[in-house]
Protein backbone atom coordinates (compact mmCIF):
# COMPACT_ATOMS: atom_id res chain seq x y z
CA UNK A 1 0.00 0.00 0.00
CA UNK A 2 1.38 3.27 -0.98
CA UNK A 3 1.88 6.66 1.22
CA UNK A 4 -0.74 8.51 -0.83
CA UNK A 5 -3.30 5.78 -0.27
CA UNK A 6 -2.99 5.33 3.63
CA UNK A 7 -3.16 9.01 3.50
CA UNK A 8 -6.32 8.93 1.44
CA UNK A 9 -7.98 5.98 3.26
CA UNK A 10 -7.41 7.54 6.70
CA UNK A 11 -8.28 11.04 5.52
CA UNK A 12 -11.61 9.45 4.66
CA UNK A 13 -12.24 7.65 8.11
CA UNK A 14 -11.66 10.97 10.28
CA UNK A 15 -13.74 13.03 7.90
CA UNK A 16 -16.76 9.94 8.24
CA UNK A 17 -16.02 10.30 12.09
CA UNK A 18 -16.19 14.34 12.45
CA UNK A 19 -19.38 13.93 9.96
CA UNK A 20 -21.03 11.39 12.73
CA UNK A 21 -20.00 14.24 15.05
CA UNK A 22 -21.42 17.07 13.34
CA UNK A 23 -24.84 15.15 13.15
CA UNK A 24 -25.07 14.49 16.76
CA UNK A 25 -23.68 17.39 18.47
CA UNK A 26 -25.74 18.69 20.87
CA UNK A 27 -24.96 22.74 19.97
CA UNK A 28 -26.01 23.55 16.19
CA UNK A 29 -22.73 26.42 16.57
CA UNK A 30 -20.44 23.31 16.80
CA UNK A 31 -22.38 21.30 14.76
CA UNK A 32 -21.41 24.36 12.01
CA UNK A 33 -18.02 24.08 12.83
CA UNK A 34 -17.56 20.90 12.67
CA UNK A 35 -18.97 20.79 8.98
CA UNK A 36 -16.30 23.53 8.39
CA UNK A 37 -13.49 21.05 9.51
CA UNK A 38 -15.79 18.60 7.62
CA UNK A 39 -15.23 20.53 3.92
CA UNK A 40 -11.37 21.68 5.27
CA UNK A 41 -10.89 17.78 5.07
CA UNK A 42 -12.09 17.60 1.88
CA UNK A 43 -9.37 20.07 0.47
CA UNK A 44 -6.97 17.89 1.63
CA UNK A 45 -8.78 14.92 -0.17
CA UNK A 46 -8.96 16.95 -3.07
CA UNK A 47 -5.57 17.83 -3.79
CA UNK A 48 -4.61 14.57 -2.99
CA UNK A 49 -6.65 13.07 -5.53
CA UNK A 50 -4.50 16.37 -7.90
CA UNK A 51 -8.06 18.29 -8.47
CA UNK A 52 -6.69 22.05 -7.16
CA UNK A 53 -9.35 23.97 -8.91
CA UNK A 54 -12.16 22.11 -7.20
CA UNK A 55 -9.90 22.54 -3.54
CA UNK A 56 -9.44 25.79 -4.06
CA UNK A 57 -13.09 26.54 -4.50
CA UNK A 58 -14.37 24.42 -1.54
CA UNK A 59 -11.51 26.20 0.31
CA UNK A 60 -13.12 29.26 -0.18
CA UNK A 61 -17.19 28.06 -0.37
CA UNK A 62 -17.00 25.44 1.70
CA UNK A 63 -15.08 26.63 4.64
CA UNK A 64 -15.44 30.36 4.53
CA UNK A 65 -18.83 31.56 2.97
CA UNK A 66 -21.15 28.60 4.03
CA UNK A 67 -19.71 28.87 7.50
CA UNK A 68 -20.83 32.39 7.54
CA UNK A 69 -24.08 32.23 6.14
CA UNK A 70 -24.86 29.52 8.96
CA UNK A 71 -23.50 31.40 11.76
CA UNK A 72 -25.26 34.41 10.57
CA UNK A 73 -28.37 32.75 10.00
CA UNK A 74 -28.22 31.19 13.52
CA UNK A 75 -27.93 35.02 15.06
CA UNK A 76 -30.84 36.10 13.08
CA UNK A 77 -33.20 33.18 14.20
CA UNK A 78 -31.74 33.39 17.62
CA UNK A 79 -32.59 37.08 18.06
CA UNK A 80 -35.99 36.29 16.70
CA UNK A 81 -37.02 33.56 18.83
CA UNK A 82 -35.31 35.96 21.85
CA UNK A 83 -37.95 39.04 20.81
CA UNK A 84 -40.97 36.71 20.35
CA UNK A 85 -40.73 34.24 23.14
CA UNK A 86 -38.93 36.58 25.61
CA UNK A 87 -37.53 33.45 26.91
CA UNK A 88 -34.95 31.84 25.39
CA UNK A 89 -33.51 29.37 28.38
CA UNK A 90 -35.44 26.36 26.84
CA UNK A 91 -33.82 26.02 23.74
CA UNK A 92 -30.86 24.77 22.73
CA UNK A 93 -29.57 27.16 20.19
CA UNK A 94 -29.59 29.71 23.09
CA UNK A 95 -25.41 29.82 23.31
CA UNK A 96 -24.70 30.89 19.30
CA UNK A 97 -22.14 33.25 20.23
CA UNK A 98 -19.08 32.53 17.75
CA UNK A 99 -18.08 36.05 17.78
CA UNK A 100 -19.46 37.61 21.08
CA UNK A 101 -18.53 34.81 23.43
CA UNK A 102 -21.53 35.23 25.25
CA UNK A 103 -25.01 35.22 25.34
CA UNK A 104 -26.93 37.18 22.56
CA UNK A 105 -29.09 39.41 24.89
CA UNK B 1 -40.49 51.04 -23.07
CA UNK B 2 -38.22 48.63 -20.69
CA UNK B 3 -40.89 46.06 -21.72
CA UNK B 4 -40.70 46.76 -25.38
CA UNK B 5 -36.68 46.46 -25.32
CA UNK B 6 -37.28 43.19 -23.69
CA UNK B 7 -39.54 41.69 -26.48
CA UNK B 8 -37.26 42.98 -28.75
CA UNK B 9 -34.28 41.21 -27.49
CA UNK B 10 -36.50 38.11 -26.87
CA UNK B 11 -37.73 38.08 -30.51
CA UNK B 12 -34.24 38.86 -31.62
CA UNK B 13 -32.88 35.80 -29.50
CA UNK B 14 -35.53 33.39 -30.66
CA UNK B 15 -35.73 34.39 -34.34
CA UNK B 16 -31.27 33.73 -34.61
CA UNK B 17 -32.21 30.74 -32.73
CA UNK B 18 -34.73 29.38 -35.37
CA UNK B 19 -32.74 30.43 -38.03
CA UNK B 20 -29.42 29.03 -36.82
CA UNK B 21 -31.56 25.53 -36.42
CA UNK B 22 -32.43 24.83 -39.82
CA UNK B 23 -29.55 25.90 -40.99
CA UNK B 24 -27.38 23.28 -42.58
CA UNK B 25 -23.93 24.51 -41.26
CA UNK B 26 -24.63 24.40 -37.52
CA UNK B 27 -21.79 22.38 -36.26
CA UNK B 28 -23.66 20.04 -33.41
CA UNK B 29 -25.52 18.75 -36.70
CA UNK B 30 -22.39 16.96 -37.82
CA UNK B 31 -20.54 16.21 -34.84
CA UNK B 32 -21.13 12.43 -33.33
CA UNK B 33 -21.50 12.73 -29.73
CA UNK B 34 -21.23 9.59 -29.26
CA UNK B 35 -17.39 9.85 -30.07
CA UNK B 36 -16.80 12.53 -28.11
CA UNK B 37 -15.47 11.43 -24.58
CA UNK B 38 -12.76 12.52 -22.14
CA UNK B 39 -9.79 11.97 -24.19
CA UNK B 40 -11.34 14.54 -26.79
CA UNK B 41 -10.82 17.29 -24.47
CA UNK B 42 -7.49 15.82 -23.28
CA UNK B 43 -6.09 15.82 -26.79
CA UNK B 44 -7.63 18.98 -27.67
CA UNK B 45 -6.38 21.89 -24.90
CA UNK B 46 -7.39 25.15 -25.80
CA UNK B 47 -5.55 26.65 -22.74
CA UNK B 48 -2.74 24.85 -20.67
CA UNK B 49 -5.53 24.45 -17.60
CA UNK B 50 -7.85 21.57 -18.80
CA UNK B 51 -10.76 22.28 -16.67
CA UNK B 52 -10.72 25.67 -17.67
CA UNK B 53 -11.04 24.99 -21.10
CA UNK B 54 -13.71 22.71 -20.90
CA UNK B 55 -15.53 24.91 -18.24
CA UNK B 56 -15.42 27.79 -20.03
CA UNK B 57 -14.83 26.89 -24.27
CA UNK B 58 -16.13 23.24 -24.85
CA UNK B 59 -18.67 23.78 -22.02
CA UNK B 60 -19.25 27.56 -21.75
CA UNK B 61 -22.88 27.37 -21.92
CA UNK B 62 -23.01 25.43 -18.90
CA UNK B 63 -20.99 27.82 -16.90
CA UNK B 64 -23.41 30.22 -17.92
CA UNK B 65 -26.24 28.32 -16.15
CA UNK B 66 -24.27 27.75 -13.15
CA UNK B 67 -23.68 31.97 -13.10
CA UNK B 68 -27.56 32.17 -13.51
CA UNK B 69 -28.08 29.87 -10.51
CA UNK B 70 -25.78 32.42 -8.20
CA UNK B 71 -27.27 35.23 -9.75
CA UNK B 72 -31.10 33.55 -8.66
CA UNK B 73 -29.63 32.64 -5.52
CA UNK B 74 -28.79 36.40 -4.59
CA UNK B 75 -32.33 37.47 -5.61
CA UNK B 76 -33.85 35.40 -3.21
CA UNK B 77 -31.74 36.46 -0.50
CA UNK B 78 -32.49 40.33 -1.77
CA UNK B 79 -36.13 39.07 -2.18
CA UNK B 80 -36.60 37.67 1.09
CA UNK B 81 -34.03 39.94 3.66
CA UNK B 82 -34.02 43.08 1.26
CA UNK B 83 -36.56 45.13 3.43
CA UNK B 84 -34.21 45.07 6.39
CA UNK B 85 -31.75 48.03 6.48
CA UNK B 86 -30.16 48.47 10.11
CA UNK B 87 -26.92 47.03 9.89
CA UNK B 88 -26.24 44.13 12.86
CA UNK B 89 -25.18 44.62 16.25
CA UNK B 90 -22.13 42.83 17.69
CA UNK B 91 -22.00 42.33 21.70
CA UNK B 92 -18.84 43.63 21.94
CA UNK B 93 -16.93 46.74 20.76
CA UNK B 94 -14.99 46.73 17.65
CA UNK B 95 -11.55 45.75 18.18
CA UNK B 96 -8.92 47.22 17.26
CA UNK B 97 -6.34 44.56 16.26
CA UNK B 98 -9.19 43.17 13.68
CA UNK B 99 -9.54 46.12 12.34
CA UNK B 100 -5.87 46.56 11.57
CA UNK B 101 -5.18 43.06 10.71
CA UNK B 102 -8.51 43.59 8.02
CA UNK B 103 -6.81 46.44 6.87
CA UNK B 104 -3.19 44.68 6.05
CA UNK B 105 -4.70 41.50 4.75
CA UNK B 106 -7.81 43.11 2.31
CA UNK B 107 -5.36 44.10 -0.59
CA UNK B 108 -3.33 40.95 -0.46
CA UNK B 109 -6.77 39.04 -0.42
CA UNK B 110 -8.29 41.11 -3.20
CA UNK B 111 -5.22 40.72 -5.06
CA UNK B 112 -5.16 37.44 -4.80
CA UNK B 113 -8.65 37.00 -6.07
CA UNK B 114 -7.94 39.22 -9.12
CA UNK B 115 -4.94 36.92 -9.92
CA UNK B 116 -6.83 34.17 -9.61
CA UNK B 117 -9.42 34.96 -12.05
CA UNK B 118 -6.69 36.38 -14.75
CA UNK B 119 -4.74 33.66 -14.23
CA UNK B 120 -7.57 31.23 -14.69
CA UNK B 121 -6.59 29.72 -18.04
CA UNK B 122 -2.84 29.16 -16.97
CA UNK B 123 -3.45 28.44 -13.02
CA UNK B 124 -6.06 26.30 -11.26
CA UNK B 125 -8.49 28.83 -10.02
CA UNK B 126 -10.66 30.76 -11.84
CA UNK B 127 -13.46 33.33 -12.18
CA UNK B 128 -15.49 31.09 -9.31
CA UNK B 129 -13.05 31.03 -6.57
CA UNK B 130 -11.39 34.74 -7.34
CA UNK B 131 -14.60 36.27 -6.81
CA UNK B 132 -15.57 34.20 -3.57
CA UNK B 133 -12.25 35.03 -2.62
CA UNK B 134 -13.02 39.57 -3.18
CA UNK B 135 -16.71 38.13 -1.67
CA UNK B 136 -14.93 37.36 1.32
CA UNK B 137 -12.83 40.01 1.98
CA UNK B 138 -15.69 42.24 1.89
CA UNK B 139 -17.31 39.97 4.52
CA UNK B 140 -13.81 41.01 7.03
CA UNK B 141 -14.69 44.89 6.26
CA UNK B 142 -17.95 43.83 7.31
CA UNK B 143 -16.58 41.95 10.34
CA UNK B 144 -13.94 44.28 11.63
CA UNK B 145 -16.13 47.30 11.62
CA UNK B 146 -19.89 47.58 12.89
CA UNK B 147 -20.46 50.62 10.92
CA UNK B 148 -18.93 49.66 7.68
CA UNK B 149 -21.54 49.66 4.47
CA UNK B 150 -20.64 48.86 1.40
CA UNK B 151 -21.93 50.40 -1.82
CA UNK B 152 -23.97 47.84 -2.79
CA UNK B 153 -25.77 50.00 -5.73
CA UNK B 154 -22.35 50.42 -7.23
CA UNK B 155 -21.57 46.55 -6.86
CA UNK B 156 -25.47 45.73 -8.33
CA UNK B 157 -24.93 48.07 -11.68
CA UNK B 158 -21.24 46.03 -11.42
CA UNK B 159 -23.03 42.82 -11.52
CA UNK B 160 -25.77 43.24 -14.19
CA UNK B 161 -23.41 44.64 -16.56
CA UNK B 162 -21.06 41.95 -16.21
CA UNK B 163 -24.04 39.29 -17.26
CA UNK B 164 -25.07 41.28 -20.22
CA UNK B 165 -21.58 40.89 -21.14
CA UNK B 166 -21.28 37.56 -21.11
CA UNK B 167 -24.88 37.07 -22.58
CA UNK B 168 -24.08 39.38 -25.29
CA UNK B 169 -20.54 37.99 -25.82
CA UNK B 170 -22.47 34.67 -26.02
CA UNK B 171 -24.81 36.39 -29.29
CA UNK B 172 -21.62 37.66 -31.12
CA UNK B 173 -20.49 34.25 -31.37
CA UNK B 174 -23.99 33.22 -33.36
CA UNK B 175 -23.92 36.26 -35.18
CA UNK B 176 -19.93 36.45 -36.32
CA UNK B 177 -19.49 32.33 -36.11
CA UNK B 178 -21.95 29.33 -35.67
CA UNK B 179 -23.23 28.70 -32.33
CA UNK B 180 -23.74 30.27 -28.92
CA UNK B 181 -20.99 30.95 -27.21
CA UNK B 182 -18.46 30.61 -29.97
CA UNK B 183 -14.86 31.24 -28.71
CA UNK B 184 -14.46 33.81 -32.15
CA UNK B 185 -11.53 34.76 -31.21
CA UNK B 186 -7.40 33.92 -31.83
CA UNK B 187 -6.40 31.05 -29.48
CA UNK B 188 -3.24 31.82 -29.54
CA UNK B 189 -0.30 30.22 -28.24
CA UNK B 190 -0.45 27.96 -25.65
CA UNK B 191 0.08 29.05 -21.95
CA UNK B 192 0.83 32.59 -22.37
CA UNK B 193 -1.28 35.13 -20.29
CA UNK B 194 -2.68 36.59 -23.52
CA UNK B 195 -4.03 33.10 -24.98
CA UNK B 196 -7.19 31.21 -25.29
CA UNK B 197 -9.63 33.99 -27.12
CA UNK B 198 -12.33 34.81 -25.06
CA UNK B 199 -11.71 32.45 -21.82
CA UNK B 200 -10.03 34.89 -20.15
CA UNK B 201 -12.70 38.11 -20.88
CA UNK B 202 -15.05 35.92 -19.45
CA UNK B 203 -12.96 34.57 -16.70
CA UNK B 204 -12.62 38.12 -15.92
CA UNK B 205 -16.57 38.45 -16.03
CA UNK B 206 -17.15 35.96 -14.17
CA UNK B 207 -14.95 37.18 -11.51
CA UNK B 208 -16.46 40.37 -10.95
CA UNK B 209 -19.58 39.21 -11.30
CA UNK B 210 -19.75 36.37 -8.76
CA UNK B 211 -17.66 38.12 -6.18
CA UNK B 212 -20.27 41.79 -6.45
CA UNK B 213 -23.61 38.90 -5.70
CA UNK B 214 -21.34 37.18 -2.94
CA UNK B 215 -20.52 41.15 -1.28
CA UNK B 216 -24.53 41.51 -2.16
CA UNK B 217 -25.83 38.64 0.20
CA UNK B 218 -23.08 39.54 2.81
CA UNK B 219 -25.12 42.60 2.99
CA UNK B 220 -28.39 41.43 3.57
CA UNK B 221 -27.07 39.08 5.77
CA UNK B 222 -25.60 41.58 8.48
CA UNK B 223 -29.11 43.34 8.20
CA UNK B 224 -31.70 42.74 11.06
CA UNK B 225 -35.04 43.87 11.89
CA UNK B 226 -35.16 46.73 14.78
Amino acid sequence: MSLQLGLQIALGVIMVVIAIIAVEAKKIISSVIYLSLLSLLAVVGFVLMSAPDVAVTEAVIGSGIVTFLFVFTLIGVNKQTAIKEDSINDLDVHTISPLEGGDIK
Amino acid sequence: MKKLVAVLLVGLMLLLLFINMFDGSLEFNKMDLADVDGNYYAKNPIVSNMVTSVVVDYRSFDTLGEVTVLFVSSLGVAFMLGGLTTRIKFKHDDSFFLRIGVKVLFPIIVIVGVFMFVHGHLTPGGGFPGGALIGGAMLFKYISDSKYRAKISAFKVLEGTMGSIYVLLGIVGILVGNYFLQNILDIGELGNLISGGLIPIIYVLIGLKVGSELTGIFDHFMNEEV
